[in-house]
Protein backbone atom coordinates (compact mmCIF):
# COMPACT_ATOMS: atom_id res chain seq x y z
CA UNK A 1 0.00 0.00 0.00
CA UNK A 2 2.94 2.57 0.87
CA UNK A 3 6.14 1.93 -0.43
CA UNK A 4 9.61 4.32 0.05
CA UNK A 5 12.42 3.53 -2.24
CA UNK A 6 15.50 5.30 -1.12
CA UNK A 7 14.13 8.52 0.08
CA UNK A 8 15.60 11.24 1.48
CA UNK A 9 15.13 14.55 2.07
CA UNK A 10 17.36 17.41 3.02
CA UNK A 11 16.99 21.35 4.00
CA UNK A 12 19.06 23.91 2.80
CA UNK A 13 21.06 25.92 5.52
CA UNK A 14 21.27 29.69 5.87
CA UNK A 15 24.99 29.28 4.87
CA UNK A 16 24.20 27.03 1.47
CA UNK A 17 25.24 23.53 2.77
CA UNK A 18 22.78 20.91 2.75
CA UNK A 19 21.03 19.23 6.00
CA UNK A 20 20.13 15.67 5.91
CA UNK A 21 16.42 14.90 7.78
CA UNK A 22 15.88 11.75 6.08
CA UNK A 23 18.23 9.71 4.75
CA UNK A 24 18.00 6.66 2.18
CA UNK A 25 14.66 5.12 3.80
CA UNK A 26 13.15 2.33 1.84
CA UNK A 27 9.75 0.68 3.89
CA UNK A 28 6.92 -1.41 2.50
CA UNK A 29 3.61 -1.04 4.60
CA UNK A 30 1.13 -3.37 3.45
CA UNK A 31 -2.54 -2.85 3.65
CA UNK A 32 -4.24 -3.69 7.09
CA UNK A 33 -0.82 -3.60 8.95
CA UNK A 34 -0.75 -0.79 11.84
CA UNK A 35 3.11 0.29 11.83
CA UNK A 36 4.45 2.40 14.41
CA UNK A 37 7.39 5.24 13.54
CA UNK A 38 9.38 5.88 16.63
CA UNK A 39 12.46 7.63 17.11
CA UNK A 40 14.32 10.84 18.89
CA UNK A 41 13.06 14.56 18.53
CA UNK A 42 14.96 15.46 14.76
CA UNK A 43 14.60 11.72 13.85
CA UNK A 44 12.64 12.13 10.77
CA UNK A 45 9.59 11.17 11.46
CA UNK A 46 7.15 14.15 10.92
CA UNK A 47 9.09 14.65 7.65
CA UNK A 48 8.60 11.59 6.42
CA UNK A 49 4.81 11.80 7.43
CA UNK A 50 4.87 15.46 5.45
CA UNK A 51 6.61 13.57 2.02
CA UNK A 52 3.46 10.73 2.36
CA UNK A 53 0.94 13.57 1.78
CA UNK A 54 2.70 15.55 -0.68
CA UNK A 55 3.06 18.26 1.40
CA UNK A 56 7.16 18.01 1.05
CA UNK A 57 8.98 16.69 -1.89
CA UNK A 58 11.85 14.62 -1.51
CA UNK A 59 15.79 15.36 -2.43
CA UNK A 60 15.99 11.80 -3.53
CA UNK A 61 14.26 8.44 -4.13
CA UNK A 62 10.51 7.65 -4.06
CA UNK A 63 7.45 7.40 -2.19
CA UNK A 64 4.08 5.67 -3.54
CA UNK A 65 0.20 5.41 -2.03
CA UNK A 66 -1.73 2.61 -3.44
CA UNK A 67 1.18 2.80 -6.97
CA UNK A 68 0.10 7.01 -6.89
CA UNK A 69 2.57 9.74 -6.01
CA UNK A 70 1.23 10.82 -3.07
CA UNK A 71 -0.05 14.19 -3.47
CA UNK A 72 -2.32 12.51 -6.19
CA UNK A 73 -3.20 10.23 -3.90
CA UNK A 74 -3.95 12.59 -1.72
CA UNK A 75 -6.57 14.61 -3.82
CA UNK A 76 -8.27 11.53 -5.06
CA UNK A 77 -8.54 9.46 -1.78
CA UNK A 78 -7.76 12.10 1.39
CA UNK A 79 -5.90 10.17 4.36
CA UNK A 80 -7.13 10.42 7.63
CA UNK A 81 -4.69 12.21 9.05
CA UNK A 82 -3.61 13.99 12.29
CA UNK A 83 -0.85 16.11 12.38
CA UNK A 84 1.68 16.18 15.41
CA UNK A 85 1.69 20.54 15.34
CA UNK A 86 -2.25 20.91 15.01
CA UNK A 87 -3.45 24.44 14.26
CA UNK A 88 -7.16 26.01 12.63
CA UNK A 89 -7.68 28.97 12.63
CA UNK A 90 -8.86 30.48 15.93
CA UNK A 91 -11.91 32.37 15.37
CA UNK A 92 -13.18 29.05 13.64
CA UNK A 93 -15.74 27.35 15.76
CA UNK A 94 -15.68 23.83 16.85
CA UNK A 95 -19.34 22.96 14.82
CA UNK A 96 -18.14 25.32 11.92
CA UNK A 97 -14.45 23.72 11.45
CA UNK A 98 -15.75 20.33 11.59
CA UNK A 99 -18.67 21.01 9.13
CA UNK A 100 -16.29 22.53 6.62
CA UNK A 101 -13.48 19.66 7.06
CA UNK A 102 -16.11 17.55 6.45
CA UNK A 103 -16.91 19.23 2.72
CA UNK A 104 -12.78 19.15 1.92
CA UNK A 105 -13.32 15.61 2.87
CA UNK A 106 -16.33 15.14 0.59
CA UNK A 107 -19.15 14.78 2.29
CA UNK A 108 -22.13 16.60 0.61
CA UNK A 109 -23.27 19.50 3.06
CA UNK A 110 -26.41 17.66 4.90
CA UNK A 111 -24.22 14.52 5.38
CA UNK A 112 -21.17 17.03 6.55
CA UNK A 113 -23.03 18.35 9.04
CA UNK A 114 -24.47 15.03 10.40
CA UNK A 115 -21.11 13.23 9.80
CA UNK A 116 -19.98 16.56 12.44
CA UNK A 117 -22.40 15.88 14.85
CA UNK A 118 -21.44 11.95 14.54
CA UNK A 119 -17.71 12.53 15.57
CA UNK A 120 -18.36 15.18 17.88
CA UNK A 121 -20.23 13.31 20.14
CA UNK A 122 -17.84 10.08 19.82
CA UNK A 123 -14.89 12.28 20.75
CA UNK A 124 -17.53 13.26 23.14
CA UNK A 125 -16.66 17.12 22.33
CA UNK A 126 -20.30 18.26 21.54
CA UNK A 127 -20.60 20.19 24.48
CA UNK A 128 -17.82 22.89 23.13
CA UNK A 129 -19.35 22.75 19.41
CA UNK A 130 -19.98 26.74 19.61
CA UNK A 131 -16.62 27.05 20.91
CA UNK A 132 -13.72 28.95 19.30
CA UNK A 133 -11.28 26.55 18.77
CA UNK A 134 -8.75 29.42 20.51
CA UNK A 135 -10.93 28.97 23.70
CA UNK A 136 -10.02 24.97 23.66
CA UNK A 137 -7.79 22.97 26.11
CA UNK A 138 -5.25 20.84 24.81
CA UNK A 139 -6.75 17.45 25.51
CA UNK A 140 -10.32 18.90 23.86
CA UNK A 141 -8.11 20.37 20.73
CA UNK A 142 -6.64 16.73 20.36
CA UNK A 143 -9.70 15.60 20.19
CA UNK A 144 -11.10 17.87 17.65
CA UNK A 145 -7.86 16.82 15.80
CA UNK A 146 -9.13 12.61 15.95
CA UNK A 147 -12.51 13.87 15.44
CA UNK A 148 -11.90 15.71 12.17
CA UNK A 149 -9.67 12.38 11.08
CA UNK A 150 -12.62 10.02 11.08
CA UNK A 151 -14.95 12.03 9.33
CA UNK A 152 -14.20 10.08 6.17
CA UNK A 153 -13.89 6.73 5.84
CA UNK A 154 -9.95 6.34 4.07
CA UNK A 155 -7.55 3.58 3.20
CA UNK A 156 -4.80 5.36 5.14
CA UNK A 157 -4.68 6.62 8.38
CA UNK A 158 -1.43 8.62 9.59
CA UNK A 159 -1.41 9.82 13.08
CA UNK A 160 1.28 11.69 14.50
CA UNK A 161 1.54 11.79 18.38
CA UNK A 162 -2.05 11.50 18.68
CA UNK A 163 -2.04 11.18 22.18
CA UNK A 164 -0.45 14.14 22.98
CA UNK A 165 -2.14 16.58 25.59
CA UNK A 166 -4.84 13.45 26.32
CA UNK A 167 -5.95 12.55 29.33
CA UNK A 168 -5.47 8.69 30.59
CA UNK A 169 -8.60 7.75 29.91
CA UNK A 170 -8.70 9.33 26.06
CA UNK A 171 -5.46 7.82 25.53
CA UNK A 172 -7.42 4.34 26.28
CA UNK A 173 -9.91 5.32 24.32
CA UNK A 174 -8.07 6.28 21.25
CA UNK A 175 -6.31 3.24 21.22
CA UNK A 176 -9.86 1.52 20.68
CA UNK A 177 -10.43 3.71 18.26
CA UNK A 178 -7.66 2.79 16.17
CA UNK A 179 -8.47 -1.38 16.93
CA UNK A 180 -11.45 -0.27 15.48
CA UNK A 181 -10.11 1.22 12.47
CA UNK A 182 -8.39 -1.38 11.95
CA UNK A 183 -9.20 -2.88 8.69
CA UNK A 184 -7.26 -5.81 6.10
CA UNK A 185 -7.83 -2.86 3.67
CA UNK A 186 -6.69 0.14 5.68
CA UNK A 187 -3.34 1.19 6.23
CA UNK A 188 -2.60 2.88 9.47
CA UNK A 189 0.72 4.31 10.72
CA UNK A 190 1.05 6.23 14.11
CA UNK A 191 4.23 8.49 14.94
CA UNK A 192 4.98 8.16 18.42
CA UNK A 193 7.56 9.19 21.66
CA UNK A 194 4.95 6.65 23.51
CA UNK A 195 6.37 3.53 22.86
CA UNK A 196 4.27 1.40 24.95
CA UNK A 197 1.27 3.06 23.12
CA UNK A 198 3.02 1.91 20.00
CA UNK A 199 3.40 -1.93 21.52
CA UNK A 200 0.06 -2.02 22.36
CA UNK A 201 -1.17 -0.30 18.93
CA UNK A 202 1.35 -1.80 16.65
CA UNK A 203 2.31 -4.98 14.18
CA UNK A 204 5.49 -3.21 13.23
CA UNK A 205 7.59 -0.35 14.66
CA UNK A 206 10.06 1.50 12.78
CA UNK A 207 12.47 2.89 14.95
CA UNK A 208 14.42 6.12 13.34
CA UNK A 209 17.37 7.96 14.13
CA UNK A 210 19.15 10.50 12.03
CA UNK A 211 17.15 10.31 9.55
CA UNK A 212 17.76 6.72 8.80
CA UNK A 213 15.74 3.47 9.59
CA UNK A 214 17.97 2.31 12.57
CA UNK A 215 15.57 -0.84 13.23
CA UNK A 216 12.27 -2.12 12.28
CA UNK A 217 10.96 -4.26 15.36
CA UNK A 218 7.95 -6.93 14.94
CA UNK A 219 5.45 -6.43 18.04
CA UNK A 220 2.80 -8.14 17.12
CA UNK A 221 0.95 -5.46 19.61
CA UNK A 222 -2.39 -5.97 18.77
CA UNK A 223 -2.87 -9.60 18.84
CA UNK A 224 -0.67 -9.90 22.18
CA UNK A 225 -3.28 -7.87 24.15
CA UNK A 226 -5.87 -11.02 22.98
CA UNK A 227 -3.15 -13.67 22.94
CA UNK A 228 0.67 -14.48 23.02
CA UNK A 229 3.52 -12.57 24.25
CA UNK A 230 5.90 -12.76 27.25
CA UNK A 231 5.13 -12.43 30.52
CA UNK A 232 7.35 -11.19 34.25
CA UNK A 233 5.69 -13.50 37.22
CA UNK A 234 6.24 -12.05 40.28
CA UNK A 235 6.17 -14.75 42.81
CA UNK A 236 6.07 -15.55 46.64
CA UNK A 237 9.28 -17.77 47.11
CA UNK A 238 12.34 -18.33 45.45
CA UNK A 239 12.46 -17.83 41.80
CA UNK A 240 15.15 -19.96 41.15
CA UNK A 241 12.57 -22.80 42.72
CA UNK A 242 9.96 -20.99 40.99
CA UNK A 243 12.14 -21.37 37.52
CA UNK A 244 12.34 -25.10 37.65
CA UNK A 245 8.39 -25.27 37.06
CA UNK A 246 8.24 -22.64 34.72
CA UNK A 247 9.67 -24.37 31.49
CA UNK A 248 12.70 -22.15 29.69
CA UNK A 249 11.78 -19.16 32.21
CA UNK A 250 14.83 -16.74 33.13
CA UNK A 251 15.38 -15.38 36.77
CA UNK A 252 15.24 -12.06 36.59
CA UNK A 253 15.56 -11.36 40.72
CA UNK A 254 14.95 -12.76 43.88
CA UNK A 255 10.95 -12.92 43.17
CA UNK A 256 10.50 -12.27 39.81
CA UNK A 257 11.27 -14.73 36.19
CA UNK A 258 10.32 -13.99 32.57
CA UNK A 259 8.67 -16.28 30.54
CA UNK A 260 9.63 -16.79 26.78
CA UNK A 261 6.48 -15.60 24.22
CA UNK A 262 3.87 -18.14 24.62
CA UNK A 263 0.16 -18.49 23.11
CA UNK A 264 -2.48 -18.41 25.71
CA UNK A 265 -3.32 -21.65 26.22
CA UNK A 266 1.08 -22.81 26.63
CA UNK A 267 0.59 -19.66 29.65
CA UNK A 268 -1.97 -20.94 31.17
CA UNK A 269 -1.27 -24.46 31.28
CA UNK A 270 2.51 -23.59 32.21
CA UNK A 271 0.74 -21.50 34.70
CA UNK A 272 -1.53 -24.07 35.97
CA UNK A 273 1.08 -26.61 36.57
CA UNK A 274 3.58 -24.49 38.48
CA UNK A 275 0.31 -23.59 40.49
CA UNK A 276 0.02 -27.51 41.26
CA UNK A 277 3.63 -27.48 42.24
CA UNK A 278 3.34 -25.50 44.84
CA UNK A 279 4.86 -21.93 43.30
CA UNK A 280 2.77 -18.88 44.64
CA UNK A 281 2.45 -16.51 42.38
CA UNK A 282 2.16 -12.66 43.40
CA UNK A 283 1.67 -11.05 40.17
CA UNK A 284 1.98 -11.77 36.13
CA UNK A 285 2.93 -8.73 34.20
CA UNK A 286 2.56 -8.50 30.10
CA UNK A 287 6.71 -8.18 28.64
CA UNK A 288 6.46 -4.55 27.98
CA UNK A 289 9.93 -3.80 27.87
CA UNK A 290 11.08 -5.70 24.84
CA UNK A 291 10.36 -2.14 22.44
CA UNK A 292 12.11 -0.14 24.98
CA UNK A 293 15.19 -2.26 24.72
CA UNK A 294 15.10 -2.34 20.91
CA UNK A 295 14.76 1.16 20.58
CA UNK A 296 17.67 2.23 23.23
CA UNK A 297 19.86 -0.09 21.56
CA UNK A 298 18.95 1.43 18.08
CA UNK A 299 19.37 4.67 19.24
CA UNK A 300 22.32 4.08 21.36
CA UNK A 301 20.92 4.98 24.43
CA UNK A 302 20.76 2.86 27.55
CA UNK A 303 17.64 0.84 28.68
CA UNK A 304 17.11 3.15 31.85
CA UNK A 305 17.44 6.26 29.81
CA UNK A 306 14.57 5.06 27.53
CA UNK A 307 12.89 3.88 30.13
CA UNK B 1 -12.72 3.10 0.05
CA UNK B 2 -13.00 6.22 -2.53
CA UNK B 3 -15.43 8.31 -1.83
CA UNK B 4 -16.39 11.61 -3.52
CA UNK B 5 -13.48 14.44 -3.82
CA UNK B 6 -13.73 17.27 -1.30
CA UNK B 7 -17.22 19.79 -2.13
CA UNK B 8 -15.60 22.89 -2.96
CA UNK B 9 -18.57 23.96 -4.67
CA UNK B 10 -20.23 23.85 -1.50
CA UNK B 11 -17.03 25.00 0.29
CA UNK B 12 -17.21 28.57 -1.81
CA UNK B 13 -20.04 29.97 1.17
CA UNK B 14 -17.15 29.85 3.58
CA UNK B 15 -15.18 31.27 1.64
CA UNK B 16 -17.02 33.69 0.83
CA UNK B 17 -17.77 34.52 4.78
CA UNK B 18 -13.84 34.69 5.01
CA UNK B 19 -13.49 37.20 2.63
CA UNK B 20 -16.16 39.04 3.82
CA UNK B 21 -15.51 38.99 7.74
CA UNK B 22 -11.71 38.77 7.16
CA UNK B 23 -10.37 41.22 3.84
CA UNK B 24 -13.61 42.99 2.86
CA UNK B 25 -14.65 44.25 6.50
CA UNK B 26 -11.67 46.76 6.65
CA UNK B 27 -11.56 48.73 3.46
CA UNK B 28 -15.45 48.84 3.42
CA UNK B 29 -15.62 50.17 6.83
CA UNK B 30 -13.11 53.02 6.05
CA UNK B 31 -14.90 54.02 2.94
CA UNK B 32 -17.67 54.12 4.56
CA UNK B 33 -16.52 56.06 7.06
CA UNK B 34 -14.76 58.23 5.34
CA UNK B 35 -17.85 59.02 2.69
CA UNK B 36 -20.32 59.44 6.03
CA UNK B 37 -17.93 62.31 7.27
CA UNK B 38 -17.41 64.12 3.67
CA UNK B 39 -21.10 63.60 3.01
CA UNK B 40 -21.96 65.00 6.25
CA UNK B 41 -19.95 67.64 7.10
CA UNK B 42 -19.65 69.53 3.35
CA UNK B 43 -20.86 72.92 3.26
CA UNK B 44 -23.50 72.57 -0.08
CA UNK B 45 -25.46 75.37 -1.65
CA UNK B 46 -29.47 75.55 -1.68
CA UNK B 47 -29.83 73.03 -4.09
CA UNK B 48 -27.29 70.41 -2.48
CA UNK B 49 -25.71 67.44 -4.31
CA UNK B 50 -27.50 68.25 -7.69
CA UNK B 51 -25.90 72.04 -7.99
CA UNK B 52 -22.65 72.02 -10.43
CA UNK B 53 -20.75 72.39 -7.07
CA UNK B 54 -22.44 70.27 -5.53
CA UNK B 55 -21.90 67.63 -8.15
CA UNK B 56 -18.14 68.24 -8.27
CA UNK B 57 -17.69 67.57 -4.58
CA UNK B 58 -19.87 63.83 -5.06
CA UNK B 59 -17.32 63.10 -8.02
CA UNK B 60 -14.23 64.43 -6.22
CA UNK B 61 -15.41 62.15 -3.23
CA UNK B 62 -16.15 59.65 -5.38
CA UNK B 63 -12.60 59.28 -7.26
CA UNK B 64 -10.72 59.46 -4.20
CA UNK B 65 -12.64 56.87 -1.93
CA UNK B 66 -13.23 54.17 -5.29
CA UNK B 67 -9.05 54.71 -6.15
CA UNK B 68 -8.88 54.09 -1.68
CA UNK B 69 -10.86 51.02 -2.05
CA UNK B 70 -9.45 49.42 -5.37
CA UNK B 71 -5.85 49.74 -3.82
CA UNK B 72 -6.59 49.13 -0.51
CA UNK B 73 -9.19 45.94 -1.49
CA UNK B 74 -7.01 44.29 -4.05
CA UNK B 75 -3.26 44.14 -1.34
CA UNK B 76 -6.09 43.24 1.48
CA UNK B 77 -8.01 40.38 -0.77
CA UNK B 78 -4.45 39.20 -1.82
CA UNK B 79 -2.50 39.62 1.03
CA UNK B 80 -1.28 36.13 2.05
CA UNK B 81 -3.65 34.32 0.67
CA UNK B 82 -2.04 31.00 0.65
CA UNK B 83 1.22 32.12 3.28
CA UNK B 84 -1.09 32.41 5.89
CA UNK B 85 -2.36 28.29 5.83
CA UNK B 86 1.12 27.37 5.48
CA UNK B 87 2.68 29.69 7.98
CA UNK B 88 0.50 28.34 10.26
CA UNK B 89 0.25 25.35 10.01
CA UNK B 90 -3.60 25.18 8.69
CA UNK B 91 -2.87 23.65 5.39
CA UNK B 92 -2.15 19.80 7.20
CA UNK B 93 -5.91 19.88 8.13
CA UNK B 94 -7.13 21.60 5.13
CA UNK B 95 -5.22 19.31 2.12
CA UNK B 96 -5.06 16.02 3.85
CA UNK B 97 -8.62 15.95 2.12
CA UNK B 98 -9.06 14.49 -1.05
CA UNK B 99 -9.02 18.29 -2.59
CA UNK B 100 -6.73 19.96 -4.64
CA UNK B 101 -4.30 22.94 -3.08
CA UNK B 102 -4.44 25.12 -6.70
CA UNK B 103 -8.28 24.47 -7.34
CA UNK B 104 -8.73 25.93 -3.47
CA UNK B 105 -6.70 28.67 -3.85
CA UNK B 106 -7.93 29.07 -7.29
CA UNK B 107 -11.51 29.26 -6.05
CA UNK B 108 -10.41 31.75 -3.24
CA UNK B 109 -8.82 33.98 -5.07
CA UNK B 110 -12.12 34.29 -7.78
CA UNK B 111 -14.03 34.37 -4.59
CA UNK B 112 -12.10 37.65 -3.32
CA UNK B 113 -11.87 39.46 -6.74
CA UNK B 114 -15.28 38.88 -7.49
CA UNK B 115 -16.09 40.12 -3.64
CA UNK B 116 -14.11 43.04 -4.72
CA UNK B 117 -16.16 44.01 -7.47
CA UNK B 118 -19.46 43.42 -6.59
CA UNK B 119 -18.61 45.38 -3.53
CA UNK B 120 -17.60 48.41 -5.22
CA UNK B 121 -20.67 48.02 -7.18
CA UNK B 122 -22.73 47.80 -4.03
CA UNK B 123 -20.70 50.66 -2.58
CA UNK B 124 -20.65 53.20 -5.84
CA UNK B 125 -24.36 52.58 -6.21
CA UNK B 126 -25.56 53.70 -2.32
CA UNK B 127 -22.81 56.77 -2.84
CA UNK B 128 -25.00 57.64 -6.18
CA UNK B 129 -27.86 57.41 -4.35
CA UNK B 130 -27.01 59.10 -1.50
CA UNK B 131 -25.01 62.06 -3.73
CA UNK B 132 -25.33 62.19 -7.27
CA UNK B 133 -25.00 59.94 -10.34
CA UNK B 134 -21.86 58.60 -10.38
CA UNK B 135 -19.78 56.05 -12.57
CA UNK B 136 -20.22 52.81 -11.06
CA UNK B 137 -19.46 50.44 -13.91
CA UNK B 138 -16.39 52.43 -14.36
CA UNK B 139 -15.40 51.55 -10.71
CA UNK B 140 -15.97 47.79 -11.13
CA UNK B 141 -13.65 47.67 -14.21
CA UNK B 142 -11.38 49.51 -12.82
CA UNK B 143 -11.18 46.90 -9.37
CA UNK B 144 -11.76 43.82 -11.86
CA UNK B 145 -8.33 45.07 -13.53
CA UNK B 146 -6.65 46.26 -10.28
CA UNK B 147 -7.67 42.64 -9.14
CA UNK B 148 -6.01 41.10 -11.79
CA UNK B 149 -3.13 42.52 -11.79
CA UNK B 150 -2.09 43.25 -8.23
CA UNK B 151 -4.07 40.13 -7.46
CA UNK B 152 -2.62 37.67 -9.46
CA UNK B 153 1.42 39.16 -8.40
CA UNK B 154 0.26 38.80 -4.82
CA UNK B 155 -1.44 35.49 -5.60
CA UNK B 156 2.12 34.13 -7.10
CA UNK B 157 4.08 35.91 -4.35
CA UNK B 158 2.04 34.07 -1.75
CA UNK B 159 2.64 30.42 -3.54
CA UNK B 160 6.58 31.86 -3.19
CA UNK B 161 7.14 32.81 -0.05
CA UNK B 162 5.70 34.21 3.57
CA UNK B 163 6.88 37.45 3.13
CA UNK B 164 4.15 38.12 0.44
CA UNK B 165 3.05 41.61 1.47
CA UNK B 166 6.07 43.25 2.14
CA UNK B 167 7.02 42.35 -0.96
CA UNK B 168 3.86 42.96 -2.94
CA UNK B 169 3.93 46.41 -1.10
CA UNK B 170 8.07 46.71 -2.36
CA UNK B 171 6.93 45.70 -5.96
CA UNK B 172 4.08 47.69 -6.48
CA UNK B 173 5.51 50.97 -5.06
CA UNK B 174 8.44 50.71 -6.66
CA UNK B 175 7.56 49.63 -10.28
CA UNK B 176 4.99 52.91 -9.80
CA UNK B 177 8.11 55.43 -8.64
CA UNK B 178 10.37 53.53 -11.28
CA UNK B 179 7.55 53.63 -14.17
CA UNK B 180 6.98 57.45 -13.53
CA UNK B 181 10.48 57.92 -13.48
CA UNK B 182 10.79 56.34 -17.01
CA UNK B 183 7.50 58.62 -18.45
CA UNK B 184 8.85 62.17 -16.62
CA UNK B 185 9.66 64.44 -19.24
CA UNK B 186 13.55 64.85 -20.18
CA UNK B 187 13.84 61.26 -18.26
CA UNK B 188 17.59 60.28 -18.95
CA UNK B 189 17.18 56.61 -17.52
CA UNK B 190 19.71 54.35 -18.97
CA UNK B 191 18.77 51.88 -21.67
CA UNK B 192 19.68 49.08 -19.29
CA UNK B 193 17.38 50.44 -16.58
CA UNK B 194 14.54 50.76 -19.13
CA UNK B 195 14.71 47.47 -19.57
CA UNK B 196 14.58 46.40 -16.06
CA UNK B 197 11.68 49.00 -15.84
CA UNK B 198 9.56 47.01 -18.55
CA UNK B 199 9.13 43.79 -16.95
CA UNK B 200 8.21 45.30 -13.43
CA UNK B 201 3.87 45.21 -12.91
CA UNK B 202 2.51 47.34 -15.40
CA UNK B 203 0.99 49.88 -13.24
CA UNK B 204 0.62 52.70 -15.49
CA UNK B 205 -1.74 50.72 -17.23
CA UNK B 206 -4.11 50.86 -14.37
CA UNK B 207 -3.85 54.27 -14.43
CA UNK B 208 -4.52 54.76 -17.67
CA UNK B 209 -7.44 52.72 -17.31
CA UNK B 210 -8.83 54.23 -14.77
CA UNK B 211 -8.42 58.04 -15.91
CA UNK B 212 -10.07 56.78 -19.11
CA UNK B 213 -13.12 54.97 -17.46
CA UNK B 214 -14.08 57.81 -14.92
CA UNK B 215 -13.63 60.74 -17.59
CA UNK B 216 -16.89 58.55 -19.30
CA UNK B 217 -14.64 56.72 -21.83
CA UNK B 218 -14.97 53.44 -22.82
CA UNK B 219 -12.28 50.60 -21.15
CA UNK B 220 -8.53 51.10 -23.35
CA UNK B 221 -8.25 47.44 -24.08
CA UNK B 222 -4.87 47.92 -25.04
CA UNK B 223 -3.55 49.07 -21.76
CA UNK B 224 -6.66 47.09 -19.60
CA UNK B 225 -4.88 43.77 -21.73
CA UNK B 226 -1.25 44.38 -20.63
CA UNK B 227 -2.50 44.55 -17.01
CA UNK B 228 -4.65 41.74 -17.30
CA UNK B 229 -1.99 39.55 -18.79
CA UNK B 230 0.52 40.57 -16.69
CA UNK B 231 -1.75 39.57 -13.72
CA UNK B 232 -3.02 36.04 -15.96
CA UNK B 233 0.80 35.17 -16.11
CA UNK B 234 1.64 35.59 -12.38
CA UNK B 235 -1.76 33.64 -11.81
CA UNK B 236 -0.31 30.41 -13.76
CA UNK B 237 2.79 31.32 -12.26
CA UNK B 238 1.42 30.28 -8.77
CA UNK B 239 -0.53 27.17 -10.11
CA UNK B 240 3.12 25.95 -11.64
CA UNK B 241 4.74 26.43 -8.56
CA UNK B 242 2.02 24.81 -6.54
CA UNK B 243 2.48 21.65 -8.30
CA UNK B 244 6.17 21.59 -8.66
CA UNK B 245 7.55 23.25 -5.39
CA UNK B 246 6.75 21.49 -1.87
CA UNK B 247 4.12 23.61 0.10
CA UNK B 248 5.69 23.28 3.66
CA UNK B 249 8.36 25.17 4.51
Amino acid sequence: MITLRGVSKSYRSLLGGRVPAVADVTLDVAAGEVVGIAGPNGAGKTTILAMLLGFLHPTAGELAIAGMRPRAYVEQHGIAFLPELMALPKAWRVEDALRRLALLAGLAPGRAREEAARVMAMLEIGEHARKRVKALSKGNFQRVGIAQALLRDCSVAIFDEPTHGLDPVWTMRFRGIVRALRKPDRTILVASHNLDELDRLCDRVVILDHGRIQRIVNVGGASRDGGAGAFRVRVAGDAVVACRSFTGATVLGAHEVELPPLSVEEFNTLLARALADGVQVTGVTPRARTLETEYAEAVGASPADVA
Amino acid sequence: MTGPRGQLRAYLAFQAKDFLLLRASLPTAVVVMFAWMMIATVQLPADGWESPQGRMIARQVFDMLSTMFVLAGAFLGVARIVSDDRSNGYYRFLFSKPVSMCAFYMQQWIVNGVGLVVLIGLLASLFGALTVPVPVGAAMQVMAVTWVLVGGVGFALSVGTNYDVPVLVVSYVGSSVLHSLKDSPGSAMAPWMRQIVRVTMPVQHVDHVRAALFAGNPLPLAHAGIAVAYGALFVVAAVVLMRRVSFAR
